[in-house]
C-alpha cells in the first residue's frame, strides 16, 4: 500500500472514531481516552464494539471482504512506516479533541461578539493607527487625577448611597465625553467599544452600591503622588470594583495587578482593564479571603508578565 | 430523499464545496500577499473571513468577551505587521491566525490566572465548565495542584476543545451533522447515512471534509502538538 492510499484510509478510519482506537490497538499502541475540556475522562471507545466493524473480522460479502483486505494492507503498511504511524497518532489526537469537545455541553454555543461591526471597525482602526503611533511620547506611569469625582469620594462627598449611585452614570459620561471631544472618525469605533465596557462597568457599580452596607474606599497613591482611585465593595456579594483615572496604560508586557494582603501574604486577585482614560477591575473578593476582609490592605501595583507585583501605585483598606 | 446506503457519485454540491475549499486557500494566500504590500482592504476581507471563528475559540477559552475581542484585534494587528512571514506551504492562513490567537489567548489566561500559591483552590467535580471558566477569567484559582491533571495539559485540552467547538459552530450544517452523529452519538457511517437519509458516499465525503478541516486547524495552530505531547506523556 502506498503512503497516499494509507493516509486516505486513515481519514476514512477517523470517520468511525472507535475504529482508530481499534487500529492502534492492533498495532500495539495503548488505548487512549478522550478527556473533556476540563479534564474529565470520557469513555472513548467504550462502545467500540457497538456497530463498528472489526477490521480484522472475516467479511461475509464482497464489499466487506474488500474492506477487510484494505485494512489488512493498511496494518501491514503501518507496521513498517513511521510517518503513517505518526499520521495515525495525529488522527487519534484529533478524534480525542472532537470527542472531548462534544462530551460536555458547549458553554457558549453562540459565541459571537456583542457588536461585530464595531469590533471590525476597532480592529481596522488599530491597524491604521499602528503605522503612526511609534513617535508618540511615552506617558508617565502616574499622573494627577483628571476629574473631581474621585477626590470628592475621598472627601466623603458621596457618603449617601443615593448620591453614590451617580458614580455609574458619571463613569459612562466621562468616558463617552472623552471620545466625543476627540471626534475623529477612527476614534468613533473605539468609542463604541469603550461605551459598551463603560455600560457594563456602570451596571456592576450600580449593583454593588445597591447592596446593604456597600462601602466606598479611597485608594491613595504614593506620598509623592496625587494619584487616587476608588474601591467599591459589596459585602453581601463579595463583589469589588476598583476604578481610577490616575494610571497610564502599562508598558508592553506589564499589567496593573489588584491585590490584598492577609496574614502576611499578598494575594493577586485581578488585573486592571483600560477603557479610555479609565482603568478598572471588577471581580469577587470573598472567594479569596478567609474571614471578614474588613480592614485588609488592598492595592494596585505594576507587574511585568510572569513577575510579582511591584511597589503599590494605589493602596487603601477595605 | 435519496435511499441510504446507496453508493454513487457524490452530488454536485460536494464537488463544488471541495473546489471552493481549494479556492479559499489560494484566495487567502493572495490576500496575505496583498496585506504584506499594505493593502488595508485585503486585511478587511481577511478579517471578514476569519475573525468570527477566532473570536469564538478565544471567548470559549477566556470566558471574557472583552478579552476575546482584544485577542481578535491583536491577531489581525499581527497579521498586518507580519504578513510577509506567512508561508502558505506550511499551512493555511486560518491555521496561522489560530496559532497567533492561541498565543494571545494564553497570554491573557496567564495574566488573568496569576494566583497565590497557598490559597485553597480545590475545584469540585460538580462545578460546571461555566463556573470554572468564570473562575479562570476572573483570576481565581481552579486547582490546587493536588489533582493528577497537569495545568498545561488542561490548558491544551481546553484550547483544542475551544477550537473544535468554534470550527463546528462556523461549519456548514451539512458537514457538521455527520461529524456530530459519528462522534457524539457514536454512529457508524452506515448508521449516519440512514439517520440523515444520505448515501453513504455523501456521508463519507462530508465527514472527510470536516475532519480534514479540523485536523488542519488543530495542527496549524499548534494544538495538535500539545495534544500529542499529552498523549505521549500519558503512556
Amino acid at each position: 500500500m502506498e503512503h497516499a492510499d494509507a493516509r486516505e484510509r486513515l481519514v476514512g478510519a477517523a470517520a468511525d472514531p472507535s475504529a482508530l482506537d481499534r487500529l492502534a490497538a492492533l498495532l500495539g499502541s495503548p488505548a487512549t481516552t478522550a478527556d473533556t475540556a476540563d479534564g474529565r475522562a470520557v469513555t472513548a471507545g467504550a462502545d467500540a464494539s457497538a456497530g463498528v466493524p472489526d477490521p480484522s473480522a472475516p467479511a461475509a460479502d464482497a464489499p466487506e471482504a474488500a474492506d477487510a483486505r484494505a485494512d489488512s494492507d493498511l496494518r501491514a503498511h503501518l507496521e513498517t512506516c513511521a510517518a503513517c504511524r505518526a499520521d495515525l497518532e495525529g488522527w487519534r489526537a484529533t478524534a480525542a479533541a472532537i470527542r472531548g469537545a462534544l462530551a460536555s455541553p458547549d458553554p457558549r454555543p453562540d459565541a459571537v461578539p456583542a457588536d461585530p461591526a464595531a469590533l471590525r471597525a476597532v480592529t481596522l482602526a488599530r491597524v491604521r493607527e499602528s503605522g503612526v503611533r511609534t513617535d508618540l511620547p511615552a506617558r508617565p506611569l502616574v499622573t494627577g487625577i483628571r476629574s473631581g469625582w474621585a477626590s470628592r469620594l475621598r472627601r466623603g462627598a458621596f457618603s449617601n448611597p443615593l448620591r453614590l449611585a451617580g458614580v455609574a452614570a458619571a463613569v459612562v459620561a466621562l468616558v463617552l465625553g472623552t471620545a466625543v471631544i476627540r471626534d475623529l472618525s477612527a476614534e468613533r469605533d473605539r468609542a463604541q467599544q469603550t461605551a459598551r465596557a463603560a455600560a457594563s462597568l456602570a451596571a456592576t457599580v450600580d449593583q454593588v452600591l445597591q447592596e446593604p452596607g456597600a462601602r466606598v474606599v479611597t485608594l491613595h497613591g504614593p506620598a509623592s503622588s496625587s494619584a487616587s482611585g476608588v474601591l467599591l465593595w459589596g459585602p453581601s456579594s463579595g463583589q469589588v470594583v476598583v476604578m481610577t483615572q490616575a494610571l497610564a496604560p502599562p508598558p508592553a508586557g506589564s499589567s496593573y495587578d489588584c491585590w490584598f494582603e492577609q496574614a502576611g501574604r499578598r494575594v493577586v486577585v485581578g488585573r486592571m482593564t483600560f477603557s479610555g482614560d479609565l482603568a478598572y477591575w471588577a471581580g469577587p473578593l470573598d472567594a479569596w479571603t478567609s474571614g471578614d476582609p474588613s480592614g485588609l490592605p488592598f492595592g494596585v501595583s505594576l507587574a511585568t508578565a510572569g513577575g510579582s507585583p511591584g511597589a503599590p501605585m494605589l493602596v487603601g483598606r477595605l | 430523499m435519496e435511499p441510504a446506503g446507496n453508493e454513487r457519485t457524490p452530488p454536485r454540491v460536494d464537488e463544488v464545496a471541495s473546489r471552493v475549499d481549494d479556492e479559499r486557500v489560494q484566495f487567502d494566500r493572495e490576500l496575505v500577499a496583498r496585506i504584506a504590500n499594505g493593502d488595508e482592504r485585503a486585511l478587511g476581507v481577511a478579517y471578514d473571513r476569519h475573525a468570527a471563528v477566532l473570536y469564538a475559540a478565544s471567548v470559549r477559552m477566556l470566558a471574557d468577551p472583552l478579552a476575546a475581542e482584544e485577542v481578535v484585534q491583536d491577531t489581525f494587528l499581527a497579521l498586518w505587521s507580519h504578513a510577509g512571514s506567512f508561508d502558505g506551504a506550511q499551512g493555511s492562513l486560518a491555521a496561522w491566525l489560530f496559532a497567533i490567537a492561541r498565543n494571545r489567548t494564553l497570554d491573557h489566561l496567564r495574566r488573568a490566572s496569576r494566583r497565590p500559591r497557598t490559597e485553597p483552590t480545590t475545584a469540585r467535580e460538580d462545578e460546571t465548565d461555566d463556573l470554572l471558566e468564570t473562575r479562570l477569567a476572573s483570576g481565581m484559582p481552579v486547582g490546587d495542584g493536588s489533582t493528577a491533571t497537569d495545568p498545561a495539559e488542561t490548558v491544551s485540552r481546553r484550547w483544542a476543545a475551544a477550537v473544535v467547538r468554534a470550527v463546528l459552530q462556523t461549519m456548514p450544517p451539512l458537514e457538521r451533522a455527520p461529524l456530530e452523529l459519528a462522534y457524539d452519538a457514536g454512529l457508524t457511517q452506515q448508521e449516519v447515512a440512514v439517520r440523515l437519509g444520505w448515501p453513504v458516499g455523501t456521508v463519507k465525503t462530508r465527514t472527510r471534509r470536516g475532519l480534514l478541516r479540523l485536523r488542519e486547524l488543530l495542527e496549524g495552530s499548534g494544538a495538535l502538538d500539545d495534544l500529542l505531547e499529552v498523549q505521549r506523556g500519558a503512556r
